[in-house]
C-alpha cells in the first residue's frame, strides 16, 4: 500500500486516474474471484440435492439408520454405516497422525541442525506428493499384510478394550479393516500437518524465544510456553485441514477397507466402509437409482466437511481472540 | 467384471494404435491364422472401413478390445473402440443413440428395448458373441485340487461352513488332506455380473442352502468386499484359507487353483470347453425373429456349470448404411474367425451351433 501512495505522490494526475481505472478494474476482478467461490459452493450444493432427491424418494428404509447399501436390488440403503465408519478411520488417523506430525514440526522447527531440517522438510513433502492410489495400493499389497504382527499383539494385550477386541482367528489373518485403512490415512495426512505445524512454528516471534531462554527456560519449555501457545490457532488449522483430507479420502481407503456395512468398534478383523470408498466402489456398475444414491451419500460428506471446516473457523477464532486478549 | 481405469487406458491406447498401423496385410477371410503374407492389397470378404464405437460390458472388454485389433490389421482404415463401462451403462448408451453397438451380460428389458428401437429407427437385436465361466478361486495351503458342489458353495458364501476340513467339503473330496484354517470368502462389493452368475447358479442348484437371492449385488452375510475382480483376487491371493469368484485368467495371473465344481453332472473343472459345453446344454433362446436373447438352465448344463453367455445390442438396420456395413463386418469376424481367440483371453467359444445362429442374426444387419 505504502508502495501505491508513493506512486500516486509522484507521478502526474493523469497517470493517477489510470492507476485508479486500474485498482477498480482489480477490484472488481478479486470480487469477481471471491463471489465464484460462492457460486460454486452453492452450485455445488444444489447439484447433489436435486440429484439426491429421487434416491430418497426410493428409499425402502430409512436412510439415516439403515446400515445396508442395496439401491438397486433390494431398494434398502442407508448411510448409518457409511458415516459411522468415515467418522471413525478419520479420528484414528488423526490420534495416530497428530502426535507424530507436530513432533516432526517441533522437530525440525526447533532443534534440528539447519541442513537436516532442510533435508527433513523436504522429505515430509514428498510425502505428501504421492498420489493416493499408490497409498492404497502398497497398504492392499505390502502393509495390511504386516499389520497381522501388531494386530495380534493389540488384540491379547489390549484385547478387553472395544477397539482392538475380536476372536484370534478374525484378527491373526490379513484383513482389511477400519484399522488397516486409519493407518493409511494417517500416513496420508502426517506429511500435511507436519509441514502447516511447521511453518506456523516459524512464524514465532524470536524475541519470545529469546525471552523464555533469557529467563532460564529449558528447550523443552521455552517450545512449551513460548512456541506453542501463539502457534495453537496454526496448529488447529492444520490439524482440520489433515481431518479434512482424512474424511473425503477415496480410493486409498476403498482399496483397503473391508466394505461391511456394520458400525462394529472392533476396528481388527475385516471390518467398516467409508462414504467416499462406497461411492468410489459402486459408481462404476450402478443404475439410475444407485448413483442417486451415492450422490445423497456425498451430500451428507459434503455437509460434514462443511461443518468440520466451520467449527475449525470457530476454533481457531475463540483461540485468537484468547491469545490476543492474554498478551 | 471390471477392469481398473488404467487398464482401460492401456487396452484403448494399443486398439488405436494397431488401428492406425492396420495395413491390410493378413488377406484371408477364414481361418485367421493361415499366412499367405501379404500378396496382395486387395481387401478381405468381409471388410468394411469407418468407425465404431461401443461400449457395455466389463466382461467382454479384454475379448471386443482382441477382436478390434484384429479386425483392424486385416481391414484397413476399420476401427472399433470398445470401451467397457458396464451393460447397464453400454444398455443406456445404445438406447440413446450415443453409440453404434453394447456389450451386455444380460437382455433388454421391455422399456429398454423400445428406446433402442427408436434409437435405431428400426429393431434392436440381441446377439450372443461370447460365452464364459466363473472361476471358483481359492489359496489353501498344500491343497490344489479341490472339488466342490453347489450346496458346499452355498455353504461357503453364506457362512454355514467356516473351516477347511468341515465334514461336508470332507466327504467331496476323499483322500484330500484338508486343514483346519477358517474359510475367509471374498466377494465383489460393487454391482457385478460374475455375482450375477455364481449367485443364479446357486439359488438354481442349492435352493434349501442358498437363501440370500440372486442377483448383481448380495448381501454376504461372511467375509470381506473388495471392488473389481483384481480387488477380490488379491485379498485372496494374500489369505490362507482364502475363497474367490472371478475369470479364470485371474486365476492363471496369481497362480492360484481353481476348483471343480458340481451342478447337476459330475465334476467339471473350468475350461473354454467345458463352459462352452455348458451353454449348448444350458442356453435356450427365447427371443423371436433374428434376436437371440435367451435365458440360462443352470440345472441342463452338463459342462462347468457356472457359465454364461455375453451379448451385443445391434439394429437390425442402421440409418447409416456403412456403419450397418461395418458394424455387420466386425460382428462377422468376431463370430468366426474371432472365437478362436476365446481360449487365451479366459472366454470360451460360442458352441458351434450358437455361433452359426448368432452369424446369421449378423448377416440380416443392414
Amino acid at each position: 500500500m505504502s508502495v501505491v501512495s508513493a506512486g500516486v505522490d509522484a507521478t502526474p494526475l493523469r497517470d493517477a486516474r489510470a492507476s485508479r481505472r486500474g485498482d477498480a478494474i482489480f477490484r472488481a476482478l478479486t470480487l469477481g474471484a471471491g463471489l465464484l467461490v460462492f457460486v460454486l459452493l452453492a452450485a455445488i450444493a444444489a447439484f447433489l440435492i436435486y440429484k439426491a432427491l429421487p434416491a430418497f424418494r426410493h428409499d425402502k428404509s430409512s436412510f439415516w439408520t439403515t446400515k445396508a447399501w442395496f439401491p438397486e436390488t433390494t431398494g434398502h440403503f442407508g448411510i448409518a454405516a457409511l458415516l459411522f465408519g468415515t467418522v471413525l478411520t478419520s479420528l484414528l488417523a488423526l490420534v495416530m497422525a497428530v502426535p507424530v506430525a507436530l513432533g516432526v514440526a517441533i522437530y525440525i522447527a526447533e532443534y534440528a541442525p539447519r541442513r537436516l531440517a532442510t533435508w527433513l522438510g523436504y522429505l515430509t513433502d514428498l510425502l505428501a506428493a504421492v498420489p493416493s492410489v499408490v497409498y492404497g495400493l502398497w497398504g492392499l499389497w505390502f502393509l495390511l499384510h504386516h499389520l497381522v504382527g501388531l494386530q495380534v499383539f493389540l488384540n491379547h494385550w489390549l484385547g478387553w478394550v472395544p477397539l482392538f477386541g475380536g476372536s484370534h482367528g478374525d484378527v491373526s489373518t490379513f484383513s482389511k479393516s477400519v484399522f488397516g485403512a486409519s493407518v493409511i490415512l494417517a500416513i496420508m495426512i502426517l506429511p500435511i500437518v507436519a509441514a502447516i505445524s511447521r511453518e506456523v512454528l516459524r512464524q514465532v516471534d524470536p524475541a519470545q524465544k529469546e525471552a523464555a531462554l533469557a529467563l532460564g527456560a529449558t528447550r523443552w519449555e521455552m517450545v512449551r510456553t513460548a512456541v506453542l501457545p501463539p502457534s495453537r490457532p496454526g496448529i488447529i488449522s492444520a490439524v482440520m485441514l489433515g481431518l479434512g483430507r482424512a474424511l473425503g479420502e477415496t480410493i486409498a481407503v476403498a482399496l483397503v477397507i473391508g466394505s461391511i456395512d456394520a458400525t462394529s468398534w472392533k476396528i481388527l478383523p475385516t471390518s467398516g466402509n467409508t462414504i467416499a470408498a462406497n461411492i468410489a466402489n459402486q459408481f462404476g456398475e450402478a443404475g439410475t437409482v444407485g448413483r442417486s444414491a451415492l450422490i445423497a451419500s456425498g451430500l451428507v460428506l459434503f455437509v460434514l466437511t462443511l461443518g468440520v471446516n466451520l467449527v475449525a473457523r470457530y476454533v481457531i477464532y475463540r483461540s485468537g481472540t484468547a491469545e490476543r486478549s492474554a498478551l | 467384471m471390471k477392469v481398473s481405469l488404467v487398464m482401460r487406458a492401456v487396452g484403448i491406447g494399443a486398439v488405436a494404435t494397431v488401428a492406425l498401423a492396420g495395413c491390410g496385410s493378413d488377406n484371408n477371410s477364414k481361418g485367421g491364422n493361415g499366412g499367405n503374407g501379404g500378396t496382395g492389397s486387395t481387401p478381405a470378404a468381409g471388410c468394411a472401413s469407418g468407425s465404431l464405437t461401443a461400449e457395455g460390458s466389463t466382461f467382454q472388454q479384454a475379448i471386443e478390445q482382441q477382436w478390434a485389433a484384429k479386425f483392424a490389421n486385416q481391414c484397413s482404415g476399420a476401427q472399433v473402440t470398445y470401451t467397457g463401462d458396464g451393460s447397464s451403462t453400454g444398455i443406456a448408451s445404445f438406447g440413446q443413440g450415443k453409440v453404434d453397438f453394447a456389450g451386455s451380460d444380460v437382455t433388454m428389458i421391455p422399456t429398454e428395448q423400445s428406446a433402442a428401437n427408436t434409437a435405431c429407427g428400426s429393431t434392436a437385436l440381441t446377439v450372443p458373441v461370447t460365452a464364459g465361466g466363473v472361476a471358483i478361486i481359492y489359496n489353501l495351503k498344500n491343497v490344489s485340487n479341490l472339488k466342490l458342489s453347489a450346496d458346499t458353495i452355498a455353504g461357503i458364501f453364506d457362512g454355514s461352513i467356516k473351516t477347511w476340513n468341515d465334514q461336508r467339503i470332507k466327504q467331496e473330496n476323499a483322500g484330500v488332506t484338508l486343514p483346519p484354517t477358517s474359510i475367509h470368502p471374498y466377494w465383489r462389493n460393487d454391482g457385478s455380473g460374475s455375482t450375477k452368475v455364481l449367485t443364479s447358479f446357486l439359488n438354481a442348484l442349492a435352493p434349501t442352502e442358498w437363501k440370500l437371492g440372486a442377483d448383481k449385488q448380495i448381501a454376504f452375510p461372511v467375509g470381506t468386499g473388495a471392488a473389481g475382480s483384481s480387488g477380490v483376487v488379491a485379498g485372496v491371493k494374500q489369505t490362507d484359507g482364502g475363497i474367490t469368484y472371478a475369470e479364470v485368467s485371474y486365476a492363471k495371473q496369481n497362480n492360484l487353483p481353481t476348483a471343480q465344481v458340481k451342478g447337476t453332472g459330475s465334476y467339471e473343472g473350468i475350461s473354454s470347453q467345458t463352459v462352452s459345453d455348458a451353454i449348448g446344454s444350458g442356453f435356450s433362446i427365447s427371443d423371436t425373429g433374428n434376436s437371440l436373447g435367451g435365458s440360462l438352465d443352470f440345472k441342463k448344463m452338463t459342462g462347468y456349470p457356472i457359465s454364461t453367455v455375453s451379448y451385443v445390442l445391434v439394429c437390425s438396420h442402421y440409418k447409416s448404411a456403412s456403419t450397418g456395413k461395418l458394424v455387420k463386418a466386425y460382428l462377422d469376424y468376431a463370430l468366426t474367425t474371432g472365437q478362436q481367440q476365446a481360449d487365451s483371453l479366459g472366454f470360451a467359444p460360442l458352441p458351434s451351433d450358437l455361433a452359426t445362429k448368432s452369424k446369421a442374426s449378423v448377416d440380416t444387419i443392414s
